[in-house]
């Protein structure tokens, strides 16, 4: 039997082509995270940066099952939501280089790519401080009766925020059409959920909300995919929010000033081995998809970051003359 | 048609309600209840639940609910039910709302409105009277409006509710029972506009929201003995209307402001650096004047609220002695 | 505790001394109230009290100079009630570094129409709070040079209120059989620099005899006519001698060392005697627009502030011409000498009966560097003239 060919592949074998899209996206945030994370360290950019390498069968799993029109909100650590979304690396790329080209102009930064037509309404340096924009995006949606969902990523420190409990309840009583996705990543900075929760299960929150909670081993996309789509599919249906837990990990620190004093080496090197990306690639290969077939598609990738920190790099920077101007939204925005 | 206060904020939003499917309101205890001070009173029966919004006590969770429908398509307008509880939603006032358009490279916009009673007069202490107006001051990416009649009210709000910014609207406690004509067309006033309440040739006194009154009340005492006082009703604070302030105090010499805020760190400082910064500089005759609310929490007791905040003698002494001393005749 | 320091009183006022202390350790003062007496260069002025008070000690000795700036007065209490939490500090009780804000206290606006107009500050009375110069006092004001010019203009820079105060020298051994020794301050200091000045001036003076009779019944119908505008005699001369020296620019103004500076007005500068203090020029200014009426009335006004001591030392001006009036105390004729810079003094004597005609003796000195004998004494002739002949006057 010839060996499936992964261009060839089509919408029959719907399990393969979806892995490899999980796949790619999950090699596009690694590769786009691993990048930023030279560029600091060579000290080329300025500022500070939130790596999601270790979590990106998080954002592949839930944002594979939206629909277009459904929207999102992101976190601090939000590169990889923007990319799973489809997000045009150059623009992220020149943002973080602080370029005209950037996504914000070179206004925003690291913690603010976001690309609106996609439907991400904003990464946030503020922590759960999107959750409420994501419920009032959630009752946008249901005033104008559209069957759109919201799904509002947080980290495990934002559900200790008290703007994450006004925004689930509120949520809750509206029956929205609201997902919150908790990256329970183990650490806010450097507090330890065990430290910081009296829980051994954060989803249980969910109860004190009404709602359902559900929690899933975020490191497997495959699962996370699975659990999305149930939630998405409920509140799509009306049936109101939920919270998923995905359990996940960041193998780097929080930020670029974090020297990982407060957790271990060995620590790491155990989630390591459950690897997300290392896990689709095994599925594949299961599935019969020749390694170089995979090493091929990872080195475009490669290629395709390392153009866009070319283009990064040869975009003008942003000059002050229209500063004042950005504040203020223009009248025209607001005509009907 | 003569309304009050209260009445012409609620006619505005009827108005912009009727017109605009996109606006809907929310807050605490504004459905069958109408609101802590009655603005809303009857607007859910008109409107139904769904575009009257009764709200769990959140400020930051229907703040941030507010800004997420707003880039959604929607045109919110969140009720904060005293003003002071908008500390509740500092974050999703200060940190989310003034920095969306900005900060994410104009790609959004929030076209939200907050709207709350403020000031003291009322009995109402220390966290209820507040005038806070001077921290959004400060915050780019916020308008604040703070009429002074009900047409202000009337016709700001629905500038307010058209802008493409997030807007806050302070309404004064003590306004929401006075009366006055209210034009009926639709038509909203731009935000950004001073108005001369009172022309005068002596001095500037710039002011705005409750103490327009209380300083035409008092330039009227100070007219009997001989003072001609110019009042300018700010209208809004962000954007301010510099120009006619500058152009007033080019022809008075004087400048003095008013506001029952507390005076550290208040308005009346900015105008004063603002006109000390434009071409009415060369003009000042006199030193600033600043007649503000006492710098202290705003207390309960009634001889003691009274003290905190500007009274027509206040203001006409303080006016007078200043005038005085610097020899205006 | 607080203290109130020396406020700047003029524009030239660097130090002044404390002629009598009105109120004592203990006494409680309000606003308004006169709380010491001080003499400048120029003049003596009571300072009172901008805000009630209590006062715990005197810091300066009666007859003792202060710098400005420096405390005087040890006070308690200095709140002010009526402005509010926004008070502005009470004007006298200045901080440290108040006299260091400038030489001037002038208001934006007065400032830019001095700019606009070529109006030297340092010559604008300030009737502002602590003599602050306000837009009005600007407005009034002539101005004394080219707007903007390049070059230094306008009053002299010899000028009196340019004159740097010298300090007295060191008092010389008691000598047997003198009382103690009094040395020259404020105006007595001022007045023996500018005699002493004076004398090195090569001045030549000419005198007159005026036939008085119709000044004096025009005088007196006045009188009848008027009763309130208290019209004087010398009134009449100082009317005679403006429209004189108006129609005479020679010498109207002031000599400078290589040169004459005519002034735009004659601003007539009149001797004014205020018992023990000594002599005072108040100054009319732009005198030549004055009729009779309103020149008595300037003249009254000014010479009751001198002799009440409200006056303020910006008050007396640039004169460009003086007149000085001694016929009140009985003295014929005088020799005036010469106030420098200007070019010309005028020296009024008593009425006397002469060939049964009330007569005065008239006096005219003038800088001969500057002015020669000839007009000088057309001069002279015109203002005789014009009081034999006083209906042409008014």
């Amino acid at each position: 039997m010839a060996k499936p060919d992964p261009a060839n592949f089509t919408e029959e074998a719907a399990s393969l082509p979806r892995a490899l899209d999980y796949f790619r996206t999950m090699w596009r945030i690694r590769r786009f995270d691993e990048t930023i994370d030279e560029l600091f360290a060579s000290g080329q950019v300025h500022g500070t940066t939130h790596l999601y390498i270790g979590e990106e069968a998080v954002a592949a799993g839930v944002i594979g099952e939206l629909q277009a029109g459904d929207v999102i909100t992101s976190t601090h650590r939000g590169h990889g939501h923007n990319i799973a979304l489809g997000g045009d690396i150059r623009a992220m790329m020149a943002e973080l280089l602080g370029r005209t080209t950037g996504y914000c102009a070179g206004r925003g930064g690291s913690m603010h790519i976001a690309d609106q037509n996609l439907g991400n309404l904003g990464a946030n340096g503020i922590v759960a401080g999107g959750v409420p924009i994501a419920v009032g995006a959630g009752l946008g949606f249901h005033l104008q009766g559209r069957a759109q969902v919201v799904v509002a990523f947080a980290g495990d420190g934002a559900l200790n925020e008290g703007g994450f409990h006004e925004a689930a309840n509120l949520a809750a009583i509206w029956k929205l059409p609201v997902v919150f996705v908790v990256e329970n990543n183990q650490y806010g900075m450097s507090g330890s959920v065990h430290e910081m929760f009296a829980l051994s299960h954060l989803a249980d929150r969910a109860a004190a909300y009404g709602i359902p909670g559900l929690m899933v081993d975020g490191q497997d996309v495959f699962a996370v995919a699975e659990t999305a789509r149930y939630a998405i599919l409920k509140a799509r249906q009306g049936g109101g929010p939920s919270l998923i837990e995905a359990v996940t990990y960041r193998y780097k620190g929080h930020s670029k000033s974090d020297a990982n004093r407060y957790r271990t080496r060995e620590e790491i090197q155990n989630w390591r081995k459950r690897d997300p990306i290392e896990r689709v690639r095994a599925h594949l290969e299961g599935e019969g998809v020749e390694a170089a077939a995979l090493d091929a598609m990872v080195a475009e990738v490669r290629a395709e970051v390392a153009a866009a920190l070319r283009f990064a790099e040869e975009s003008p920077w942003p000059t002050p003359d229209t500063l004042l101007d950005a504040v203020w939204a223009p009248a025209e925005e607001g005509a009907d | 048609m003569e309304m009050t206060y209260a009445a012409a904020v609620r006619y505005a939003l009827e108005q912009e309600m009727e017109r605009d499917p996109r606006v809907f309101i929310m807050g605490e205890d504004i459905g069958v209840y109408g609101g802590a001070f009655g603005v809303t009173m009857g607007l859910v029966e008109r409107f139904g639940k769904e575009r009257v919004r009764d709200t769990p006590i959140a400020e930051e969770g229907i703040v941030g609910a507010g800004i997420g429908a707003s880039l959604v398509g929607m045109r919110p307008i969140v009720e904060i039910q005293f003003s002071d509880f908008i500390m509740n939603a500092m974050d999703q006032v200060v940190n989310q709302a003034a920095k969306i358009h900005f900060m994410f490279g104009g790609r959004m916009h929030v076209p939200l409105v907050i709207r709350g009673p403020a000031g003291a007069g009322t009995g109402a202490a220390a966290q209820h009277s507040q005038s806070l107006e001077a921290w959004f001051h400060h915050v780019p990416g916020l308008k604040v409006v703070m009429p002074a009649t009900p047409d202000d009210a009337r016709g700001l709000l629905l500038a307010a509710i058209r802008d493409p910014n997030p807007v806050i609207m302070f309404e004064h406690k003590l306004l929401y029972k006075m009366k006055g004509e209210v034009e009926e067309s639709g038509e909203a006033l731009p935000l950004g506009q001073a108005r001369i309440a009172r022309p005068g040739r002596d001095a500037t006194l710039v002011t705005y929201s409750f103490m327009v009154h209380r300083v035409l009340e008092a330039a009227t005492l100070l007219a009997g003995e001989g003072w001609d006082i110019e009042v300018i009703d700010l209208r809004t604070i962000v954007p301010m209307d510099l120009a006619t302030v500058t152009a007033s105090v080019g022809r008075t010499g004087r400048l003095a402001v008013c506001h029952e805020a507390v005076g550290r760190g208040g308005i009346g400082g900015e105008i004063a650096a603002r006109v000390w910064e434009s071409e009415a500089f060369d003009f000042l005759d006199a030193p600033l004047l600043r007649i503000t609310g006492l710098d202290t929490p705003v207390p309960y007791s009634p001889p003691l609220e009274q003290a905190f905040m500007p009274s027509v003698e206040r203001i006409h002494d303080s006016v007078k002695s200043w005038l005085t001393r610097e020899g205006a005749h | 505790m607080a203290s109130l320091r020396l406020p700047k009183l003029g524009s030239t006022m660097d130090e002044g001394v404390i002629v009598a202390w009105k109120v004592g350790p203990g006494a409680h003062v309000e606003a308004g109230d006169v709380l010491y007496e001080v003499t400048t260069d120029k003049v003596n002025m009571e300072v009172e009290a901008d805000f009630p008070c209590e006062v715990v000690r005197l810091l300066v000795a009666e007859g003792e100079a202060a710098r400005v700036g420096q405390e005087v007065l040890e006070i308690k209490g200095g709140g002010t009630a009526e402005a509010g939490p926004a008070a502005v500090p009470p004007p006298v009780r200045s901080g440290p570094g108040e006299h260091r804000m400038g030489p001037l206290r002038a208001s934006p606006a007065a400032r830019r129409q001095a700019r606009a107009r070529g109006i030297d500050l340092a010559t604008v009375v300030g009737t502002g709070p602590r003599g602050r110069i306000i837009g009005r006092d600007v407005a009034g004001v002539k101005p004394s040079r080219a707007p903007e010019s390049a070059k230094p203009a306008g009053p002299p820079a010899s000028g009196p209120a340019r004159q740097t105060v010298q300090r007295p020298p060191s008092p010389p051994r008691e000598t047997p059989g003198s009382g103690a020794f009094q040395p020259f301050r404020g105006v007595r200091l001022i007045t023996a620099q500018r005699m002493t000045q004076s004398a090195q001036i090569p001045q030549v003076t000419l005198t007159a005899a005026v036939d008085m009779s119709h000044a004096v019944q025009a005088q007196k119908w006045f009188k009848t006519v008027k009763p309130d505008e208290r019209v004087a005699i010398t009134d009449f001369i100082l009317l005679a001698t403006v429209r004189a020296v108006a129609r005479h620019p020679v010498i109207n103004g002031w000599v400078e060392e290589a040169g004459f500076r005519p002034a735009l007005h004659v601003d007539l500068g009149y001797a004014v005697d205020v018992s023990g203090d000594g002599l005072y020029v108040v100054c009319i200014n732009a005198a030549e627009e004055l009729g009779l009426r309103e020149l008595a009335g300037r003249r009254r006004a000014l010479t009751e502030a001198a002799t009440s001591k409200r006056m303020r030392p910006d008050d007396l001006g640039f004169p460009s011409f003086t007149v000085s009036n001694l016929g009140m105390m009985g003295v014929e004729s005088f020799n005036p000498l010469l106030n420098p810079p200007q070019a010309g003094i005028l020296g009024i004597g008593a009425i006397v009966e002469q060939q049964g005609r009330p007569t005065v003796k008239l006096s005219l000195t003038f800088d001969h560097r500057a002015v020669d004998g000839a007009p000088a004494a057309s001069i002279l002739q015109e203002i005789r003239l014009g009081l034999e002949q006083p209906l042409w006057l008014l």
